[in-house]
């Protein structure tokens, strides 16, 4: 299968380009706040690359969250556009799992995003990288006594993770969204792809002004 | 984007051959795309987030959200309204600012990965020219020079259109732009977002002389703006007149708009003497009030004025298209790295 893969949930932009099930070449680097101008130029030098061509792929992988609300939009609507001029299905990839997916331990693990202030993103694996857990948001002081036991694969919260002995940092990659679109493709292709949302999650508060 | 140009646009030509453009405008709480082919719109899609009217402003984040969930529904509309199918689009117009971040970003993106996807290509457009040009859509015949009050929640600014490129700042306000002002009046008067309709409908039959509320720089030579000391008068007027039925509601209404009209049309009035010239357009949400329409017209009796529909008024992606169209047309487009600028000034 052919498939074009974008991870913008995080600091780490990314995107890559599997043909027949393997990676031919990917565009990544960690760019804080710069995701919407360079994902168009990463994906011109991939194209230039490899030689891709969006009438032959079978789909659009995209990181869908939980992760930077802006990052998520930037990735998935540029994948929205991408998709729509050639009526090509996206296939919408779970950003915690696909970076549990990256992990060989023989225990099960929790995956931590850091989200603001004292949120974090978080689920559980088992070993044989089962969800144990849905994707989720908590305050630090609720999610501690959870992880406190167990391995942690996270991304900036190193501020919280100072005295756990069992803490691993890790990065998202558009690598991982494309592999796990790939083994999910039957299960989460969404061939009309217009109405997909990214899974945000965490709720915001909306304060209303009275001036 | 490049700026510098040696031949001098044509607005409004039609030189036979087809140039489809693709608008597309989500710089606050309007999602809205538009085809646009030699200067005519064909079909222009507004959709406006009313989920923001219970919170008495726009939310951005919530903005985003919803820009991008519809723009793929809203653009694919706007195709089957013109019967375009999306490989004849020739070139994509996009909102790149000013506006709201986040909003801007899902409409850009969005366009960026269809123009890329159609190898077609993209211009970012500024909204407020593209309101300024929304005049050329209501009137082919209009000419340079002109007097464009451009007035709406975000802004409120005077400028003196000599060509296209060539904009000059009259004069804008120093806080609040006149429709932040209504917005905010109506907040106080307990009246939903957006507050323009709101407080015009509540005012029609409302007695526009009953309170005299304070017209800032009225007496001034200088063309500048200042909205903020209005919001705060009717603020304290409401609260010493809590326990007293005496003014009706309708009557405050009518005299708060009327204040902030007062001022728009001394001010109109002035730019158009100072910068000598014949004819003047008002654009932006504000321009949609038909007490300003009423006193700008017996005002400015002498010079040709010029409202656009109310549809080009609030924001929509038909001027951006037909802005677009122009420009692509004369061989400008932008660099496919160009980015969003939610302060993009026009001059």
């Amino acid at each position: 299968m052919n498939i074009l893969a974008i991870e913008t949930a995080t600091e780490v932009c990314g995107i890559a380009y599997y043909e027949n099930d393997s990676i031919k070449g990917i565009e990544e680097k960690i760019i804080p706040r710069q995701h919407a101008a360079s994902l168009p130029l990463f994906y011109k030098a991939l194209q230039e690359k490899t030689g891709l061509l969006l009438n032959t792929l079978d789909g659009i992988a995209v990181s869908m969250g939980p992760g930077s609300f802006t990052g998520l939009r930037i990735g998935l609507s540029y994948a929205k556009g991408l998709a729509f001029s050639h009526d090509l299905p996206i296939i919408p990839v779970p950003t915690l799992q696909a970076i549990a997916s990256d992990v060989h331990l023989d225990d099960e693990f929790h995956v931590l995003v850091f989200s603001h202030r004292d949120m974090i993103y978080h689920q559980k694996f088992s070993a044989d990288l089962q969800q144990k857990s849905n994707a989720a948001v908590s305050k630090w002081s609720d999610l501690k006594p959870l992880i406190e036991n167990s391995a942690c694969f996270h991304i900036k919260c190193d501020t919280f993770l100072e005295d756990h002995d069992r803490a691993h940092k890790v990065q998202p990659s558009a690598k991982n969204i494309g592999s796990l679109a790939l083994t999910y493709y039957a299960d989460w292709v969404e061939e009309k792809p217009y109405a997909l949302v990214p899974n945000y999650i965490a709720p915001f508060e909306i304060k209303i002004p009275n001036d | 984007m490049a700026r510098s140009f040696t031949t001098k646009f044509r607005v409004g030509c039609n030189k036979g051959y087809k140039l489809i453009v693709l608008g597309v405008e989500t710089s606050c709480d309007e999602t809205a795309a538009s085809i646009c082919s030699n200067s005519k719109i064909l079909s222009t899609i507004v959709s406006s987030q009313i989920i923001h009217s219970k919170f008495g402003g726009v939310v951005p984040e919530l903005a985003s959200r919803e820009h991008e969930l519809l723009l793929n529904t809203i653009v694919q509309q706007a195709l089957e309204e013109a019967s375009i199918d999306k490989k004849e689009i020739e070139g994509i117009a996009v909102t790149r600012g000013p506006g709201l971040a986040g909003a801007l970003l899902a409409g850009v993106c969005f366009a960026k990965g269809l123009a890329h996807g159609l190898k077609k290509p993209i211009i970012g457009i500024n909204h407020l020219e593209a309101h300024i040009f929304a005049n050329f859509l209501a009137d082919p015949n209009l000419k340079f020079p002109f007097v464009c009050l451009l007035v709406s929640g975000g802004h409120t600014q005077l400028w003196l259109v000599k060509e296209m490129n060539n904009y000059t700042l009259m004069g804008t306000s120093r806080d609040d732009a006149a429709g932040e002002a209504f917005d905010k009046g109506a907040r106080i008067l307990g009246l939903r977002y957006p507050g323009g309709p709101e407080i015009e409908k509540l005012g029609m039959n409302g007695n526009p002389q009953a309170v005299d509320f304070p017209r800032a720089f009225i007496k001034n030579d200088n063309l500048e703006f200042s909205f903020s000391g209005l919001k705060t008068a009717l603020l304290y007027f409401m609260d010493s007149k809590k326990n007293k039925k005496d003014i009706l509601l309708e009557d405050i209404a009518a005299s708060y708009q009327q204040a902030i009209i007062d001022v728009l049309v001394i001010k109109l009035h002035q730019a158009v003497i100072e910068a000598n010239v014949n004819s003047c357009v008002i654009a932006g949400g504000v321009a949609a009030n038909i007490a300003l329409r009423i006193a700008v017209e017996s005002k400015l009796s002498t010079t040709r004025v010029l409202f656009p529909d109310l549809s080009l008024c609030t924001d929509n992606a038909a001027m951006v298209a037909f802005l677009g169209e122009l420009y692509l047309r004369n061989g400008v487009s932008s660099a496919m790295e160009f980015d969003i600028d939610p302060n993009l000034k026009l001059a």
